[in-house]
C-alpha cells in the first residue's frame, strides 16, 4: 500500500527559505549589512568617537576631514562623526517608535478586521479609512506645535496615520487565507481562534508585515529628518540628521564638504531600506513558488502526480 | 460497501432533524435554500452516502455538521446531544469525536508546516503530549495510512495529491473519531489513486470502527464505500435506501435519471442504454425551486399536476415491514407507480 | 518500429513520432496516432501522461517554454509541426480546440454572441450582420435553448452546461474537420454530461466532424469513442477500437486501470490497485516506465519497449502481450 518514496526535494521550511533567498541576493545583503552596521555604530557612539556630540573646538571650525575629526566639523567646531552617530541614535530610536506603534496597531487590527468579521470588521475599517484621510505632515506639525520639541508625541502620532495602510492590505490577506481548508480544518480540529491565528495566520503574513514595515521605516526617516531640518525636533544642540543638513545647508558656500556627511548616510539608510523591502517581496514570492506559478525558470509540469486539479462550478443552476 | 454492514437497531450517531441552511443574496433577491428540510441519520460503523449534482447541497450539509455553517431552521444531533448551535467550547470538545477530511489535498494542508505539525495539531487541543509522545502517535498514524514515518518532517509540496490526502485522512483520525465527513475525498484524484485511498478509507473503517457521511457527486463511487445512500437535489432529500439495492432498481425519477446519465466502461452497454430513450427535460437553466410543489417537478417526465402543487414528503417504499438499514424512501408523489414500472 | 510507421494517407490527423519537451526535459515522447475523417480517438490516461501537452502541441500552444523536438503532425498532408504558416492557417478552421474550463475559451467581457460572430468573421470574412446571424444558428445547433437570448449574455451568467456548450459552438465557428476536446466534460455535473457527449456524438454524426477526446474517465471513451489510445508516462502504451480494449487490454497498465475504475467493483471487497506511483518526467527509468509497477515484469523489461502489433488495428508497448493474449486479464 505504501506509495514510491515522498520527493528529496530541497524546499525546507517556509521561513528558512525566506531567509536564504533573501540572503542570496546582493542587494538584501548589502542593505541588512549597511543597516546592521549603522544600529552598531550609533549603539557605540561613545566607543568609536572620541569627541562628544556637543563639544566645541572653536579652532577648527569647517574643516574637511582630519585625522582629528574623520568627517570634519560644523560651524562651532563639533565633530561631525560624533555628532551623525549620535544623531543617527535619535533617528533610529525615533523610527522604532513610530514602526512599533505601526506595527502595533496595523497588525492587531488588520488581523481582527480580517477574521472576525461583522461589525467589528466595519469599525475598524472605516476608522482606517477616516485616518487615512487626514493629512498626515499636517497633523505631525500640528502635535509638534502642541507639544513642541516632544518628538516622541510626533512619532507616535506618525506611526498611528500610518498604519490604515497596513491595516488594509493585512485585512484583504487574512481574508484570504480565513478560507483556506487548512484553515477550515483547525477549526474542525476544534483548535481555538488565537491558536489558528497565531499558528496558521500569522505565518503567511510575516513577509508582507516585513515589507511593509521596511518601506514605512524608509518614510519615517525621511520625515523625521525633514523635521529636524525645519528645526521641529530634538530642539538644539541636540545633533539630529535632518538638524546636520540645514546646517550644512546654511554654509554650503564657505563649505560644500560639510553636506557629504550630513546628507549621504540619510539617504543611503532610506534607499537600503526599501531595497530590503523590495528583497523580502521578490524573497517571498520566490519561497511561495512550489504553489504559485513560477515566475519564468524551470518548474515541474503541469499537474502535479496523482492529482487531476479538478475544479467543479459552485454552483449550478 | 467494503465493509460489513452495521448492527441493526443501534442508536443513529449522527441525526439530522429537517435541517435547512439558508444563504443570503442580497437586499433584493429571496435567500437560497442550500438544504431544505433534510433529516437523515447514520449509524455506528456505517457510511452513509450523499449523492447529488452541484447545488444539491451535500456540501452544505457536511458543513453545517461541522459547524463551519449557520444553520436556519432544524436540528443536528450527535451522540444524541444537540450540536446544532454548540458553542466554541462544545466544539473543540466535539472534535475529538467528530472530524473532517476535504476534497482538495492541495490546499487542506497548511504549506508552511511539516505534515508532522500538522498531523500533532489536533493533539494540542485535547492532551498535551510531550514532544516524544506527539512524535510516536504520529508515526504511527502515518504508518496506518500507508505513508514512511521518516516523513514527517517533509513539506506537503513533497507529496503528490494521493499521498496529500492520506496525510489529510492521517489528520483527521489523530484523535481518534467515531464519525468522518468525508467532503468528496477522491474527486481530486486520478483513478488509480482513487481506488488506493478508497481502499485505504475501507481498511480503517474496519480496523478502527469508524462512521463516514461521505460526500460525492460520482456515484459508483459512493455505491462502492457506502452502505446507505441518500440522494440529494437542490437541498432536498429525493431518495434513500440501501446502496446496492438503490443503484439496482431506483425509485426515484431523479435518482433513475441520475444513474442513467452516468456511462459505463462498457462499449457494448452503453449502446443499448443509450437505445433507451431517458426522457426529461433539457437540463436548461431550471427557475429557482419553488417553496411549493416538487423541486424536480420541472425536469420531471412523469410529473403530474399534483407535483407541481406540493411538495411530497419522504414516505418509505416498498414493504412496509423493511426498517433500519433495509429501509427505502423517497420523496415522489408517484413512488408507489413507479416501483411497479421498469 | 510499428508497421504504421508510415502516415496513413487517409487519415486526417497522423501524429509521428511526436516528442515535446518543456524545458529541456520531454514530457512527451514518441507518440504517433492517427485519425480517420469523422472518427472520435480517445487519449486516456492519468495525470502527468502527457495527454493534454499533445494535443496542445498538435496546435502548437505548448506552455511554458515548451516545444516539439521531434515528431510529424500531418494534418491534411501539411506538416503542423514544421510550418508555422500551415498551423496558422489550419488552428480555428482546420482543428478547433474546446478545453475543461469553458471560461477559458470564453472572454467574460464580452457577450457569447460577439464573440462567436467574431470567430466567424475571422474564418468566413463574412459582414458582421451575417456573422450574427450565424452566431445564433450555432447556438442553436449545440441545442442551447433561446439562441438569440443567449447570444444577448455573458458567459458568467451561462450555468456550466451552457457555457460549455457555447464553447463548443465557438469551436465550430470555423467549421473544423476536427475537434479536440480536452476532458470538456470533467468539470460538469454527470446529467449535463450526458447531454455533451450526446452533443458531440449527434455533431460528429451529422457533420462528419472527428474529435479527438481526451479523457480520463473509461465511462466516457465506452459512450463517444470508437477507438481509444492510452498513454502512460508520456508514451503511447496501447493503441485499438474500443471494444477490443475494454474486453482484451494488452498492456497491464492498461488491464489495471481499467480493474481500478468503481464501476467494476465487487461489492464487499477492496478495489484492485496498482502499487507504486508515476514517474515524472525527468525521472523516466530507461527501460519500460511501467516495470517498476507491473505484476508481469521480467529482465525483458529493462531495455526500452517499441510499439509492437499483436493483431491489426492493435498496438502495445508491452513484451509480454501475448501473456495478455492467451490469459486475458484479471477482470
Amino acid at each position: 500500500m505504501t506509495d514510491a518514496p515522498v520527493s528529496a526535494s530541497p524546499t525546507g521550511g517556509r521561513r528558512r527559505g525566506l531567509v536564504r533567498g533573501l540572503l542570496r541576493r546582493r542587494t538584501a545583503v548589502l542593505a541588512l549589512g549597511w543597516l546592521l552596521l549603522l544600529t552598531l555604530a550609533t549603539a557605540a557612539a561613545p566607543l568609536v568617537t572620541g569627541h562628544g556630540p556637543l563639544d566645541q573646538d572653536l579652532n577648527s571650525v569647517l574643516t574637511g576631514p582630519t585625522r582629528a575629526h574623520l568627517l570634519g566639523t560644523d560651524t562651532l567646531g563639533r565633530d561631525l562623526l560624533s555628532r551623525l552617530l549620535f544623531g543617527g541614535r535619535s533617528t533610529l530610536f525615533a523610527v522604532a517608535e513610530a514602526v512599533v506603534v505601526y506595527l502595533v496597531i496595523g497588525v492587531t487590527a488588520g488581523l481582527a478586521s480580517g477574521y472576525l468579521g461583522g461589525w467589528v470588521d466595519w469599525v475598524i475599517a472605516r476608522t482606517a479609512d477616516l485616518v487615512f484621510a487626514l493629512p498626515g505632515i499636517v497633523v505631525i506639525l500640528v502635535v509638534l506645535a502642541v507639544f513642541p520639541g516632544n518628538l516622541h508625541a510626533a512619532m507616535v502620532t506618525f506611526g498611528v496615520i500610518g498604519s490604515p495602510g497596513l491595516i488594509r492590505i493585512l485585512r484583504a490577506q487574512t481574508l484570504r487565507v480565513r478560507e483556506e481548508l487548512y484553515v477550515a480544518a483547525a477549526r474542525v480540529a476544534g483548535l481555538s481562534r488565537p491558536q489558528i491565528l497565531r499558528r496558521h495566520i500569522l505565518p503567511r503574513l510575516t513577509s508582507t508585515v516585513v515589507v511593509q514595515a521596511a518601506l514605512f521605516a524608509a518614510i519615517v526617516v525621511t520625515v523625521q529628518a525633514g523635521l529636524g531640518f525645519l528645526g521641529l525636533g530634538a530642539p538644539p544642540p541636540a545633533p539630529s540628521w535632518g538638524g546636520l543638513v540645514a546646517d550644512a545647508s546654511q554654509v554650503i558656500d564657505r563649505d560644500p564638504w560639510m553636506l557629504l556627511p550630513a546628507g549621504l548616510p540619510l539617504v543611503i539608510t532610506v534607499v537600503a531600506l526599501a531595497l530590503l523591502g523590495d528583497a523580502v517581496r521578490d524573497a517571498s514570492v520566490e519561497a511561495w513558488a512550489p504553489t504559485a506559478p513560477a515566475v519564468g525558470g524551470r518548474r515541474a509540469p503541469h499537474p502535479p502526480p496523482g492529482g487531476r486539479p479538478r475544479r467543479r462550478r459552485p454552483r449550478q443552476r | 460497501m467494503t465493509t460489513a454492514p452495521p448492527a441493526a437497531g443501534s442508536p443513529p450517531l449522527l441525526e439530522l432533524d429537517g435541517l435547512t441552511v439558508e444563504f443570503g443574496q442580497g437586499r433584493r433577491r429571496p435567500p437560497l435554500r442550500a438544504v431544505d428540510g433534510v433529516s437523515l441519520s447514520v449509524a455506528p460503523g456505517e457510511t452513509l452516502g450523499l449523492v447529488g449534482e452541484s447545488g444539491s447541497g451535500k456540501s452544505t450539509i457536511g458543513r453545517a455538521v461541522l459547524g463551519l455553517t449557520r444553520v436556519h431552521a432544524g436540528a443536528i444531533r450527535f451522540e444524541g446531544v444537540d450540536i446544532t448551535r454548540a458553542t466554541p467550547r462544545a466544539r473543540r470538545d466535539l472534535s475529538a469525536r467528530l472530524q473532517v477530511v476535504f476534497q482538495d489535498p492541495y490546499s487542506s494542508l497548511n504549506p508552511a508546516r511539516t505534515i508532522g505539525g500538522t498531523l500533532a495539531e489536533p493533539l494540542l487541543v485535547h492532551e498535551r503530549p510531550t514532544a516524544r509522545q506527539a512524535a510516536e502517535k504520529v508515526a504511527d498514524m502515518l504508518e496506518r495510512v500507508g505513508l514512511p514515518p521518516e516523513t514527517a518532517d517533509r513539506y506537503p509540496t513533497q507529496f503528490s495529491g494521493g499521498q496529500r490526502q492520506r496525510i489529510a485522512i492521517a489528520r483527521a483520525l489523530m484523535p481518534g473519531p467515531r464519525l468522518v465527513i468525508c467532503d468528496e475525498p477522491v474527486s481530486a484524484l486520478d483513478l488509480s489513486v482513487q481506488a488506493q485511498v478508497m481502499n485505504l478509507l475501507a481498511e480503517l473503517q474496519e480496523a478502527m470502527g469508524l462512521s463516514y457521511l461521505f460526500v460525492a457527486h460520482d456515484l459508483p463511487v459512493v455505491r462502492h464505500l457506502s452502505h446507505r445512500i441518500v440522494v440529494l437535489y437542490r437541498g432536498r432529500v429525493m431518495e434513500t435506501g440501501p446502496a446496492e439495492e438503490l443503484y439496482a432498481r431506483p425509485v426515484h425519477p431523479y435518482t433513475r435519471m441520475l444513474i442513467a446519465a452516468v456511462p459505463e466502461p462498457d462499449p457494448g452497454r452503453q449502446r443499448s442504454r443509450r437505445a433507451v430513450p431517458q426522457g426529461g427535460a433539457v437540463a436548461a437553466r431550471p427557475p429557482l425551486a419553488t417553496a411549493t410543489g416538487c423541486a424536480f417537478a420541472p425536469r420531471c417526465a412523469h410529473a403530474l399536476d399534483l407535483c407541481h402543487r406540493e411538495r411530497p414528503l419522504l414516505l418509505p417504499v416498498g414493504a412496509p415491514d423493511r426498517s433500519g438499514p433495509a429501509a427505502r424512501s423517497a420523496a415522489c408523489h408517484r413512488a408507489a407507480d413507479l416501483l411497479t414500472q421498469r | 518500429m510499428t508497421a504504421a510507421a508510415e502516415p496513413d494517407p487517409q487519415a486526417l490527423l497522423s501524429v509521428r513520432g511526436l516528442t515535446v519537451e518543456i524545458a529541456g526535459t520531454p514530457v512527451v515522447q514518441d507518440v504517433s496516432f492517427d485519425i480517420r475523417p469523422g472518427e472520435t480517438l480517445g487519449v486516456v490516461g492519468e495525470s502527468g501522461c502527457g495527454k493534454s501537452v499533445t494535443s496542445l502541441g498538435i496546435l502548437g500552444l505548448v506552455p511554458g517554454q515548451g516545444r516539439i523536438s521531434a515528431g510529424r503532425v500531418l494534418f491534411q498532408g501539411a506538416d503542423l509541426a514544421a510550418s508555422p504558416k500551415a498551423l496558422a492557417r489550419v488552428r480555428g478552421s482546420g482543428i478547433a480546440y474546446v478545453s475543461q474550463e469553458p471560461m477559458v475559451a470564453l472572454d467574460p467581457t464580452f457577450t457569447v454572441g460577439r464573440q462567436l460572430a467574431e470567430g466567424v468573421a475571422r474564418h468566413t470574412g463574412c459582414g458582421r450582420r451575417a456573422a450574427r446571424a450565424r452566431a445564433v444558428e450555432l447556438l442553436g445547433r449545440v441545442n442551447i435553448p433561446d439562441p438569440a437570448g443567449v447570444a444577448d449574455r455573458h458567459p458568467h451568467e451561462l450555468s456550466g452546461g451552457m457555457a460549455q456548450r457555447a464553447a463548443i459552438a465557438l469551436a465550430l465557428a470555423g467549421e473544423p474537420r476536427l475537434l479536440i476536446a480536452d476532458e470538456p466534460t470533467t468539470a460538469l455535473d454527470v446529467t449535463v454530461q450526458a447531454e455533451i457527449l450526446g452533443l458531440l456524438r449527434t455533431l460528429a454524426a451529422e457533420t462528419g466532424l472527428a474529435v479527438l477526446l481526451i479523457t480520463h474517465d473509461w465511462g466516457v471513451v465506452a459512450d463517444l469513442c470508437d477507438r481509444a489510445v492510452v498513454m502512460y508516462a508520456g508514451q503511447v502504451v496501447e493503441q485499438a477500437d474500443v471494444e477490443a480494449l475494454f474486453t482484451h487490454p494488452l498492456h497491464p497498465y492498461t488491464a489495471g486501470l481499467l480493474a481500478a475504475s468503481p464501476h467494476a467493483a465487487l461489492p464487499g471487497q477492496p478495489l484492485p490497485t496498482i502499487p507504486g506511483t508515476v514517474p515524472p518526467p525527468g525521472a523516466w527509468p530507461d527501460g519500460c516506465r511501467f516495470a517498476a509497477r507491473c505484476a508481469l515484469v521480467t529482465e525483458a523489461c529493462a531495455v526500452p519497449v517499441a510499439l509492437t502489433e499483436p493483431a491489426p488495428g492493435r498496438t502495445t508497448r508491452c513484451v509480454h502481450a501475448d501473456r495478455l493474449v492467451q490469459e486475458g486479464t484479471r477482470r
